[in-house]
């Protein structure tokens, strides 16, 4: 069986790029939001990695510098941030204000409802920080005491199904200001959302942008707090 | 310039990139910080290009790289899922009405308060018209 043999060394990284560039092909091709690439790259790869009865340990290890750019990448977001430099100076109060009440609000919810459905206080806790960008999240969770590798699923999920839901959600709450569409997309969907943004316009990505980071600076500072007490307090 | 000119440009403005990320590392490292060090990196090349050490020339073609690639980098963790789909199989639903409700009144919020917030400040500009040119952000468009 072919299919039982070792995989050479990188060859999960070669057929991650290739995944990722055929994806982006498909998506340029036909725009729409279940066609993102990070979900058909992880369908794709994921379907994959069964199929070879290979384990994700061996699929991380190859590919870990891949993962390990997010953290220049992160750095790289200084620069829309200097070019917008004008626009964040003007935007602060507004964008601080309502990522506080997003954080807030996504804090609270994901361990309210957690606790709502039965999850369990551990996974209430691998939920707390999914709101936020994968490496921020990841490092938020090890604080907390959660498993960071369920919470960068749990990040992944909420990006993806907020870079789907978030444009008809805007629409149905007829959100006109484009800090309102932006800020939605940064704190709502993270990473995946502020690159859906962009499409939406260059102004909603512009503060989609700065909400993500903006948020990530929040909720590495609110998260701990907030969702320890919400696991202890709430019903 | 040639494309592979361009491409080594790209490379070392990317490194150059990773070197501050790295730095920030140890900067949380040392000071013992629970912020991720790609985070205070981005703090201190904002500083150094706001103090004009840094241009914004010599860093932004590896930035607007790896900003244009940004989903391939969440990829190898997204594909972790694979390890903890059979433990959370019989939890899917919970987890995704969680994720799914969550996600909804976390945006409702944010843009729902940065909307009023906006709207409130277009109101109280139209009363003092001489100041409504501050609410325009550099790339303008047509209103809705």
């Amino acid at each position: 069986m072919t299919l039982h043999l070792p995989s050479p060394p990188g060859s999960w990284l070669i057929a991650t790029l290739g995944v990722y560039a055929a994806a982006r092909w498909l998506y340029r091709r036909w725009p729409v939001a279940w066609l993102s690439p990070v979900l058909v790259c992880t369908v794709v790869l994921g379907v994959l990695l069964c199929l070879r009865h290979q384990s994700y340990s061996v699929y991380a290890q190859q590919t870990q510098w891949l993962g390990n750019l997010l953290q220049p990448a992160m750095t790289a977001f200084a620069i829309p941030l200097y070019r917008q430099r004008k626009a964040l100076v003007r935007a602060a109060p507004v964008l601080l204000v309502s990522l506080l009440a997003g954080t807030c609000t996504a804090v609270l919810t994901s361990v309210g409802l957690a606790k709502v459905f039965h999850l369990g206080n551990s996974l209430a806790l691998d939920l707390a920080p999914r709101s936020v960008t994968t490496p921020v999240a990841m490092s938020i969770a090890q604080h907390l005491g959660a498993n960071p590798v369920l919470t960068a699923a749990f990040v992944t999920l909420t990006g993806l199904g907020g870079s789907v839901f978030g444009p008809w959600w805007m629409r149905r709450l007829h959100l006109r200001s484009p800090v309102a569409r932006g800020s939605l997309m940064g704190m709502g969907a993270h990473g995946i959302g502020t690159a859906r943004a962009f499409e939406l316009g260059h102004e909603e990505g512009t503060y989609a942008s700065l909400a993500m980071i903006l948020a990530a600076a929040i909720g590495v500072l609110l998260t701990p707090p907030l969702a320890h007490w919400a696991a202890s307090r709430l019903p | 310039m040639r494309p592979w000119q361009r491409l080594l440009l790209t490379a070392g403005e990317v490194t150059a990139l990773w070197i501050i990320a790295w730095v920030g590392e140890a900067l949380v490292r040392w000071a013992h910080w629970p912020v991720p060090g790609g985070l205070v990196g981005a703090g201190l090349l904002f500083l150094l290009l706001q103090s004009g050490i840094l241009r914004l020339a010599w860093i932004e073609q590896g930035a607007d790289w790896l900003l244009q690639e940004l989903l391939l980098f969440y990829v190898p963790a997204s594909v972790g899922i694979v390890q903890y789909i059979h433990s959370l199989w019989p939890r899917a639903g919970a987890l995704l009405a969680t994720i799914g409700l969550s996600i909804a009144g976390v945006m409702a919020i944010t843009g729902g308060v940065a909307e009023v917030w906006s709207v409130l400040q277009r109101r109280s500009q139209t009363a003092q018209p001489h100041r409504a040119a501050t609410t325009q952000v550099s790339a303008r468009r047509p209103a809705p």
